[in-house]
């Protein structure tokens, strides 16, 4: 199918479908596919661009389908544009949401699917967040986004919150080296642990701390990790800590002792 | 309450915002850009230290190359495209260590209002900037950011709604003290706490309301913030002290009284 974008028309009505999914008392009803083709819903785009119906096993392959595709586009005029990233999530809607055992959908909020107009909150699209990181770091960012489709995330959440990280190369790729397990081809366990230190929530914060005094935009992923206090420790690379360690020699018994524990990692 | 710890341990300068000016231009058709003059020479940086501007709104930036401290020059192109021209915008401007080998900021100026969006006649500054937008049935909204000035956008739906703030006290009845309590409530129940601390943008918003607020009740002290109680009561005399200085109920009353 050829990439339109929906209009005010076609958003409302794919408002409308996902209020209805969230009614429980609500028969399920069909995808309403054809608002993405219909002149009364869509429009047509300057740029022509063929799209299929994949299957992606997460994301990340979400993302990289979409980048070459849509690189023959304006990429200022469709960053911004409600209408072109809200018909892709529609058009993908049965993979960012699927039938569940129950045969039920069950969306996540609006925002997700509809690109809120409000530029504060345009990270939480699951289709235009995907694409902009993917383009920009193509497998750093498999980190993020290795999650099956129809699933977010908290380290796509935390990180794509501050949407200045999309331009800080060296802090995204501290954030693949600390929370991405490459035996496991997922994230860390533990990483996304909203209340426990070293996590990527913390990440975000700790760093923000050190805006104020130092360039982020600008340091490598080695100057981040090194900025990093030992809270994140339990994450870093054990060849990694093996270097801290000889950096640092314990000055005591417990110390010894004290170090050997915070090593583990995960 | 909040507290958060701010690093300065590498000795970063400050840069004073009587050292930048900046100026937001509208370009039919397109997102507004800027135009900037620095002046950094007298700062005692190194001269090849590389210069950054940031337009920001909330943890959106948009950022720009500016050359060097001893030969600073914007790029072509300073267009916002990535920030929302209904939102106010604020800049930094940043001086960085120009090894590389750290990272670290030399200089920096943070929560720079472009002009032509803050000072009032006379040289008062305003607390709020108005704006007017389609809010559909919303009459008006106020948004409070991060850092800079708290935006109230009116609905342009609304026959000279932006006049009618200014000028009619209906609406200003109905507007201005639930401001004025969503602001207060938002800075001594959230904010940090040392909001005119040093380490500070010394004009950030929070601090200029407080002032605002103290100067209306006449007295320096705050409200303990771990009393709801001392806080509601605290709020209600600041509402109560602008109400009494606008006469905005007898101004009300007058114009309703008038068949208006």
């Amino acid at each position: 199918m050829k990439l339109r974008r929906l209009n005010r028309q076609g958003i409302k009505k794919f408002e409308e479908y996902l209020d209805r999914l969230r009614n429980p008392g609500q028969k399920q009803e069909p995808l309403p596919l054809r608002l993405l083709d219909d002149p009364e819903t869509s429009e047509a785009l300057p740029w022509d661009v063929e799209l299929e119906q994949k299957n992606f096993q997460n994301r990340y392959e979400l993302g990289r389908y979409l980048v070459p595709l849509l690189e023959q586009c304006d990429q200022r005029k469709i960053n911004f544009d409600q209408g072109l990233w809200t018909w892709l999530a529609l058009f993908f809607f049965d993979q960012l949401c699927p039938e569940g055992p129950d045969g039920k959908r069950k969306p996540d909020a609006n925002e997700n699917y509809i690109l809120n107009p409000d530029r504060r909150r345009q990270y939480r699209h699951a289709v235009r967040t995907t694409f902009l990181f993917v383009r920009e770091y193509g497998e750093d960012v498999f980190f993020m986004f290795c999650s099956p489709a129809h699933k977010r995330g908290q380290i796509t959440e935390d990180i794509s919150a501050r949407q200045y990280f999309l331009g800080c190369r060296g802090v995204i790729e501290a954030a693949g080296h600390l929370y991405y397990d490459p035996l496991r081809n997922s994230p860390k366990r533990g990483a996304a642990a909203k209340y426990r230190s070293g996590t990527v929530r913390r990440f975000g914060i700790v760093l923000k701390q050190f805006e104020r005094t130092y360039d982020l935009f600008s340091l490598s992923r080695q100057q981040v990790l090194e900025l990093l206090p030992r809270e994140f420790d339990r994450f870093r690379v054990e060849e990694e800590m093996k270097e801290e360690e000889k950096k640092r020699p314990p000055s005591s018994f417990l110390g010894r002792i004290f170090r050997r524990r915070t090593s583990v990692t995960g | 309450m909040k507290v958060q710890r701010r690093f300065n341990y590498t000795g970063r300068g400050k840069i004073k915002k009587s050292d930048v000016d900046i100026a937001l231009v509208e370009q039919p058709g397109m997102p507004p850009k800027f135009e900037a003059s620095l002046r950094l020479s007298g700062l005692g940086l190194p001269g090849n230290a590389p210069v950054f501007i940031e337009a920001y709104q909330s943890e959106i930036i948009e950022r720009f190359e500016c050359g060097t401290v001893e030969n600073p020059r914007l790029p072509g192109d300073t267009t916002l495209w990535s920030l929302d021209d209904t939102r106010p915008v604020r800049f930094r401007v940043k001086v960085a260590d120009p090894s590389g080998d750290n990272g670290r900021l030399l200089a920096a100026a943070f929560s720079i209002t472009p002009h032509g969006d803050e000072p009032g006649e006379e040289g008062r500054e305003s607390l709020v900037t108005v704006r007017t937008a389609d809010l559909g049935n919303t009459p008006y909204k106020l948004e409070i950011p991060d850092s800079g000035m708290i935006q109230l956008t009116a609905n342009s739906r609304i026959p000279y709604a932006k006049d009618r703030l200014v000028q009619d006290p209906v609406f200003q009845s109905l507007v201005f003290p639930a401001i004025i309590r969503g602001v207060l409530y938002r800075i001594l129940l959230w904010e940090d706490g040392d909001a005119c601390d040093e380490d500070t943008d010394e004009e950030s918003w929070q601090c200029r309301w407080l002032n605002f607020a103290k100067r209306l009740r006449g007295d320096d002290s705050e409200p303990d913030r771990q009393n709801i109680d001392a806080i509601d009561s605290w709020i209600e005399d600041v509402v109560r002290a602008f109400s009494e200085t606008h006469r905005i109920t007898d101004r009300l009353v007058e114009k309703l009284g008038g068949g208006q």
